[in-house]
């Protein structure tokens, strides 16, 4: 789509040229029509001065030069005058050897026309009838119009010069003003990532009123996602619960029972009841992880993975696990706060599970969020690691539940776009899960 | 021959108050220009203004020794003034001085 800025400037500056276009117009043709009348009105004066000048005698013209400006006698000056009476035809001096062109039909009282005078002047001429002593004469009087077409074409010029001028300004202080007025939009854009982050809860209200109901529509969704998640994490952790006392009333059952019931039917009792407790466990595990981080914050792994640390080894109370910590110092990490703990909760647990005395994790940044973590347990074959991700499968039976986490986190690295990997680790010796997380989602 | 009759009146009334335009040098000029002996003002203007453009102040129109002679009075854009001589018949430039 054409961007808000070139649409906003193509009508700015297709009103302006129209705007220009009209102004100049209405300028230039009534400029060229002013002139025209002012110097019209001049050569009227002349005229009656002029007239002033005739006296008869003996039906003879006689001309009183007092009366006659000096520019009627410098010739081709731009100013001329011719005097008809009768046949005899008194041209200004001005004139030299050039005649002006009098209309034959001059039945009017007054005209004004236009004609080519000598060295390609344009005059303006203005003839008269009069009746003077019972004499009837013509006077024509002209005007070079050259230098006031000149001036005006001098100011078209001006006038379009400075036309472009405003308009390239115009268009400039638009673009100032679109800049600041979309500015709020880049600051909500940033806000927006910031809110993926995590690190704030909900997008500033101080903005444009014409951006208020997004922002707030967006706050809205955002809140209603998060209800929507706790809920559904919240309604895991009740079934879990809620299982919790029916499965205990049936390993009573089956404990109670031992002697009456048949050996085989009750040995797949309890391990099928066993195999429950301990997905209702893990549940439980991560709901109570996921319920220790609040809405949005962003996982601070300085503060963070200690209490998840903590956590987990409060979980296995009997095992002493020397963790080996290999933290990079600016680290990025583009991952929400509650997913992070179910990604690494699960991890940790898992590792703690097997670990004989040693876990290494690693995190650093390079052009993604890399996580590391090894342990010093016995692994698993590399036929078993290729199946590892998916969902159900278990590497070991006699430990119910242990697919379940991977598969978990693996939903959660998909989710963000990242990979897992699943290895025998080269120093430890054990089970090495290694991760990467894009910057952003 | 009317012309003459028209001239010679003309001439009378002159002696008059009132002066009378009848036959200045530009009506001589036009009546020269109209039987052919002389050039026509603007061609001769046209040489000027490749000898030397400016403004022009006056022009005179002079028999000498049997030869019609233009006289140009020229102002030029530095403000000095010139004036130029042509041969008004063939437009043949005759000279150009600065005027004191």
């Amino acid at each position: 789509m054409k961007s808000i800025q070139s649409r906003l400037a193509s009508g700015l500056l297709i009103s302006l040229m129209l705007v220009f276009l009209i102004l100049w117009l209405a300028v230039s043709s009534n400029l060229q029509r002013l002139s025209e009348n002012y110097i019209a009105s001049r050569l009227e004066h002349d005229i009656e001065t002029l007239l002033t000048a005739t006296s008869f005698k003996n039906n003879t013209l006689l001309i009183n030069d007092q009366y006659i400006n000096s520019i009627y006698q410098r010739p081709f000056s731009g100013h001329y005058y011719t005097i008809q009476h009768n046949d005899n035809l008194i041209r200004s001096r001005s004139l030299w050897d050039k005649n002006l062109t009098i209309p034959k039909s001059i039945n009017n009282t007054y005209l004004k026309s236009v004609q080519q005078g000598p060295e390609k002047q344009l005059l303006l001429t203005i003839t008269s009838r009069f009746n003077k002593q019972q004499q009837d004469i013509v006077i024509s009087v002209a005007e070079d119009l050259t230098p006031i077409i000149n001036d005006i074409s001098r100011f078209k010029n001006y006038f379009t010069v400075i036309s472009i001028i405003i308009l390239v300004s115009l268009l400039l202080i638009q673009l100032v003003i679109l800049r600041t007025g979309l500015r709020p939009l880049r600051k909500i854009h940033a806000e927006l990532s910031e809110l993926e982050k995590g690190t704030i809860n909900e997008l500033s209200t101080d903005v444009p009123s014409e951006l208020e109901s997004v922002v707030n529509e967006v706050n809205h969704l955002s809140l209603a996602l998060y209800k929507r998640l706790k809920r559904s994490r919240d309604a895991l952790s009740d079934l879990s619960h809620a299982i919790k006392k029916p499965l205990t009333l049936l390993q009573n059952f089956s404990d109670y029972n031992r002697q009456q019931l048949d050996k085989n039917s009750n040995n797949f009792l309890n391990n099928q009841i066993k195999s429950i407790q301990h997905i209702t466990d893990r549940i439980l595990k991560q709901a109570r992880i996921a319920g220790s981080a609040t809405h949005h914050t962003p996982f601070d792994i300085n503060v963070d993975l200690p209490l998840l640390i903590k956590t987990i080894t409060a979980m296995y109370p009997h095992k002493h696990i020397h963790v080996n910590l290999n933290i990079a110092e600016k680290l990025d990490i583009n991952i929400d706060r509650e997913d992070m703990f179910e990604l690494l909760g699960n991890l940790l647990d898992n590792a703690w599970k097997w670990a004989d005395k040693e876990i290494t994790i690693h995190f650093s940044n390079t052009d993604k969020t890399d996580i590391i973590i090894e342990d010093d347990g016995p692994g698993a074959n590399p036929e078993s690691l290729n199946e590892l991700s998916q969902r159900g499968v278990r590497l070991d039976e006699s430990v119910n539940g242990y697919g379940f986490g991977l598969a978990i986190s693996a939903d959660i690295i998909k989710d963000y776009k990242g990979d897992i990997k699943f290895d025998r680790s080269d120093n430890l010796g054990g089970f090495k899960i290694t991760i990467q997380l894009p910057f952003t989602a | 021959m009317k012309n003459w009759i028209k001239l010679i009146s003309i001439s009378l009334l002159m002696i008059s108050s009132a002066s009378l335009y009848a036959d200045d040098d530009h009506d001589k000029a036009r009546r020269l220009l109209e039987s052919g002996e002389i050039l026509a003002l603007e061609d001769i203007l046209k040489k000027v203004r490749e000898i030397q453009p400016g403004r022009v102040l006056e022009v005179d129109l002079e028999t000498k020794k049997g030869k019609t002679i233009y006289e140009i009075e020229l102002l030029n854009s530095e403000g000095t003034v010139f004036e130029l001589k042509f041969d008004a018949k063939t437009g043949q430039h005759l000279s150009t001085e600065k005027e004191d």
